[in-house]
This record gives structure tokens, sequence and C-alpha cells, in this order.
């Protein structure tokens, strides 16, 4: 079967443009819910990102904080992140 | 109660300078196979990147492609499980480096293998670095003694030479290296003995053989046994180049040896059948040549104005069944500035070291020979090709001529003369006499079987009554004709 070069083309644009905006969509970890003020008070710390289709999860072991993921980006505000940094650096003082 | 107010005081310090928003590159393990593990994510990642996992495991960026991007991991590979989250350190491997290193043994990143205390450095060198360029370098001219006869006197290495090592296995490459590495004491060369996929007994009896003839004062040993992963087999010799070319930015001159290069390109093709790299002849990748090119073309001679200091490297080969002709020798043989050829029956018929003369070649190292031992050389390079030709009729010697019974005779004597117990180097002016004992017709007229007790007891005389000529020799590296009498009085009086 031969795929005509323009719809190959047309299909390749295609998943780029969706890949693209998959790659800049924030998804947000949290220990729990957040209410519309907390949202607020994010979306206006990182300005910068783009919070339209932002993707919320609870996820338990974050324990406090939040951890905001940008594709491949990843910016650790967590109570979890700070203590295994801390038990890295007691391991390394060893 | 005044150290409570004391902490809270800080707390609040540290409050107020609101935490550090800081972005990192993570990804997820999506397979992990031999040695190697790939992850998804990562999309920001530099080739040749430090990837951390859990437990300060790290891996090593070696393959991008467009979802995936492959690590090796230096370390233990098994406690990584898929799914496991990875993240992107944002440097490059480097290893540390300073003169707390001589006389120790490392392995691939640095850390050391001899139980001794961890290496005191503040300066870091990265494993993977390109090669100095056209104008920081300069022509080969200094020797590099190996104190082996044979090498010194047709064969001359200098410093800044890649000189090659290549041979089937037992046919004394590994001593040839090793004697060298001996030589150099009180030379201020610093060598560099970088084992790859060694057993690790030879390794052991190595480092001992260096204690115990002081060797290790001025010696490093990195060592990536046949039982570390390939990845680390993988980069011993460029962190044996790291450390060396802290060494050379010094000023000083450094020799090492990569023991052997066989071993480090079976290593990489493991690495790269693992990481489905397309397979070419004898399934190595498509980027074997460059694995070594960039590897030697480290080892340079750089300017007096940009410092000084040299790299030598003996690389060795190990060849299957005598083949030259095979892919990684030859690539090897075209990379180098010359090879040291080894043969099993010229070691099996007792001409240690085994070296055949007709296949050998210093590119550049004829420059950098000694005056002194250029004197002797070039008369004992045209005995030794004449009698090559001839040496096909020797069986029928009574039907030759007396001027070819002359040149059989005397090659038959050089080459005796050339023969050399291991880990016994000589120093310049040592070979010299002997040398020139031979070229000068002194041997003659001995019978092969005492030639080797010739050359003990002239060494021993020389010793006893020429102190002062051998130091005149070596400090000089000049023979005149008054110092040609001299020895030909001290062998007259033999």
């Amino acid at each position: 079967m031969k795929i005509s070069p323009k719809l190959k083309q047309e299909l390749r644009s295609f998943l780029t443009e969706r890949i693209r905006k998959d790659q800049n969509r924030v998804t947000v970890f949290s220990a729990d819910d957040f209410d519309a003020d907390e949202k607020r008070d994010l979306v206006k710390k990182f300005s910068n990102l783009n919070w339209n289709e932002a993707n919320y999860q609870v996820d338990k072991t974050v324990i406090a904080g939040v951890i905001i993921k940008v594709g491949s980006k990843t910016i650790d505000l967590s109570l979890m992140g700070s203590l295994s940094k801390l038990s890295n650096t007691l391991y390394e003082i060893d | 109660m005044k150290l409570i107010d004391e902490y809270i005081k800080t707390l609040e310090k540290e409050l107020k300078n609101r935490p550090k928003i800081q972005t990192e590159e993570t990804g997820i393990v999506s397979q992990v196979k031999d040695g190697v593990v790939i992850l998804e994510g990562l999309d920001r990642v530099a080739y040749g990147e430090l990837i951390e996992f859990k437990k300060n495991v790290l891996g090593y960026v070696i393959d991008l492609t467009e979802d995936e991007v492959g690590t090796i991991i230096l370390g233990d590979y098994t406690s990584i499980a898929a799914g496991d989250r990875a993240k992107a350190l944002g440097y490059t491997l480097s290893v540390p480096v300073s003169e707390s290193l001589l006389g120790r043994v490392v392995d691939s990143l640095g850390l050391p293998l001899d139980g001794k205390a961890a290496i005191k450095s503040k300066t870091l060198y990265p494993v993977e670095k390109i090669a100095a360029g056209v104008v920081k370098r300069q022509p080969v001219n200094v020797p590099l003694q190996t104190g082996i006869k044979s090498i010194d006197a047709l064969i001359p290495i200098g410093r800044g030479q890649r000189e090659l090592i290549i041979g089937d296995r037992g046919t004394g490459k590994t001593t040839i290296a090793i004697d060298t590495i001996l030589n150099q004491r009180g030379e201020d060369v610093v060598c560099i003995y970088c084992a790859i996929g060694q057993k690790n007994s030879k390794v052991a009896a190595i480092v001992e053989l260096l204690k115990k003839n002081g060797a290790d004062k001025y010696s490093i040993v990195v060592n990536a046994p046949a039982a570390d992963s390939v990845a680390m087999q993988y980069l011993a010799p460029y962190t044996a180049s790291a450390i060396g070319e802290y060494f050379m930015d010094k000023g000083q001159d450094v020799l090492v040896v990569y023991d052997d290069l066989t071993k480090h390109a079976w290593a990489y093709r493991q690495m790269s059948l693992i990481l489905r790299r397309p397979a070419g002849r004898e399934a190595y990748p498509g980027d074997v040549f460059y694995l070594h090119s960039r590897l030697l073309e480290r080892a340079c001679r750089i300017d007096k104005k940009y410092g000084g200091g040299s790299i030598t490297a003996l690389p060795i080969i190990e060849t299957l069944d005598g083949d030259l002709s095979a892919y990684i020798p030859t690539n090897v043989i075209s990379i180098t500035d010359g090879q040291i050829s080894l043969e099993t029956d010229l070691f099996n018929s007792g001409i240690r070291p085994a070296i055949n003369v007709g296949l050998s070649v210093s590119r550049v190292g004829g420059n950098a020979q000694t005056k002194a031992m250029k004197a002797v050389a070039g008369k004992l390079k045209l005995d030794l090709a004449q009698y090559r030709d001839l040496a096909a009729f020797s069986q029928f010697e009574s039907e030759l001529d007396e001027e070819t019974k002359k040149f059989l005779n005397r090659g038959a004597k050089v080459t005796q003369i050339l023969k050399q117990k291991k880990n016994k180097p000589l120093s310049l002016a040592e070979q010299v006499s002997i040398l020139w004992a031979a070229s000068n017709g002194y041997l003659d007229k001995l019978p092969i079987d005492e030639i080797e007790k010739f050359e003990t007891k002239l060494l021993e005389t020389l010793k006893q009554k020429g102190k002062k000529w051998l130091e005149k020799i070596n400090k000089n590296k000049i023979m005149d004709e008054k110092d040609g009498k001299d020895l030909e009085g001290i062998i007259k009086s033999l």
C-alpha cells in the first residue's frame, strides 16, 4: 500500500503538535487536593508556566508541599524531596 | 531558653529567604540490561552527562535517541529497577587527580582499590577530552629509554609517541611495557599502567613487581578487571589518559600503558550491541575506529610555550594466531606511530624479547634517538638486514664464500646479543657498550653460547673499572672517538 507523502507529512505535524502540547503540560503532585485559593496562589507564583489544562494529582508520598512537572523538567518543593536530599547529605558525610 | 531563641531566630531567617526553586531534569527507568539502562523522559540531557539513580548510583549518557536515553551504569546496576526515578546532574564524568595518586591502584572512577585512604584532591579532570591541537604540539625529539636493547637500538621510542605492542598471547607484551616502566626510575617520568579486562591475579602480580623494584613511587595503576562491568572497562583508558593529562599539564613527562585495547574493543562491542547500535565487521559498531583514535590522539608532546610535558602511549593489542590483518589490529596499527611486533615462534626458540625486527617500526622515534645510540645502531641495523636476506642460505654454509659467512656469523651474534632477560632493563651506556662490541666485531670469534657470559662479564667490569665511562655516556648521551678507544681498552682487557 502506498501512502501519499502529503498524508504522511500531515500526520507527522499533527503528532509533533500533540507531543509539543504534552511536553508543556503542567502536572502538580500534592499530598491533598487543592482548593481554589491555593490553586490561584500556585498559578501566581509560577506565572511563567502554561497553566491551561493543568493536571492536579494526589500522591500521599509527597507528605507536604508540591512537585511540579513540566515534561521531563521537575520542580521539587515537597517535604519528601527535602528529606531525601537530607538523607543523601547525611550518608555522604559518613 | 537562650538556645531555643537562637534556633527560632535562625528558622525565621531561613523562612524569610524563600526556598530556592530548582528545576531538575528527571526520567523514569524503562529497561535494565547488562550494565546498560534505558530511560524515558530526560528531554534536555546532553551526551556524556551524568545521571543519578537512587542510592548514589551514577550513570553516564552514551546514547540519545528520539525518545529514549541510554546510559551505562558506573558501579552496581543490580539495585536499579524499572520504574525508578533518575535525575540529570548537569555535568560530565570527571576523576579526582592529584600527586597523591602516585603509588596507588584506582578504578575507572578514580576510587582507590588498594584498601588505602581516599584520594585527596581539589582538581577534577574530565574523562573525555578533545586532544591538544596542532598549535600546542611540538615534534617528538626526546627519547624515552625502554631499557630494552633491541627496542632502544632498532625501534626507538620518543616522548609523546604512540607505539603499539602487538603479538599473540604469551609473547611477552606486558613484560616489555612493565620493563619500560621499571626503567623510568630516576627519569622523572610518571608511569600509568591501565589494565582493561585483565585477570586480577595478573594485576596483583604487576603491582607487587612494581613495588619490589621501587617503581611504585612514580607509577599509578588504573584497574578495570574482567569482573568489572563493561562500562568500567570502557572508561578505564580514558580515565588513565585524564590522570596523565593532569601530570602533563604540570609540565611532566608521562608514560601510559593500555593493556590491552583488544579487550577494550570487546567491552565497547558488548555495550554497543546491548544498545542495539548497528553492527559492522566482526560485530563491532561503526565508531570503533574513533574509539581508539580519540584515545591515542591524546598522547602528545606539548610545546614549551604551553608548559611542555608529554604523554607517551604504549597501547597493547593481542592478536589471534599472529593475524595482524584482523579488524582491531589494523585499526590500531594505522593510528599509532609504529609497532613492536612479537612472535610466538621467536619466543619459543629462545629469542626474548621475541621482537620481529622486520615487522616492527617506529615512525617518529628515529629523531629522538640519542647520538650515542645512533652511532652504534646504524651499523647494527645494516648487519641484521643483511643477515635476514642471507639467513635462508645458512643451511648450505659449506658452499658459501667467506664474505657471506662473515655476514651470517655477525648476524647470528647480533641476534644473540639482542636477547635480554625480563625485568632487567639496562641503562643507555650499558646498552651502547654491548652493541658497540657486537657491531665492531669483538664477538665474531666467540661461540654463540658464550655470548651471554661475555655480556655479564663486560657489564661487571664496566661497573667496577669503567664507572666514569658509564656516567659520562649516560650524562652526555654522545659517544666520540675517545670514548670508543676507552671502551676498546676495557673490552680487550677481558
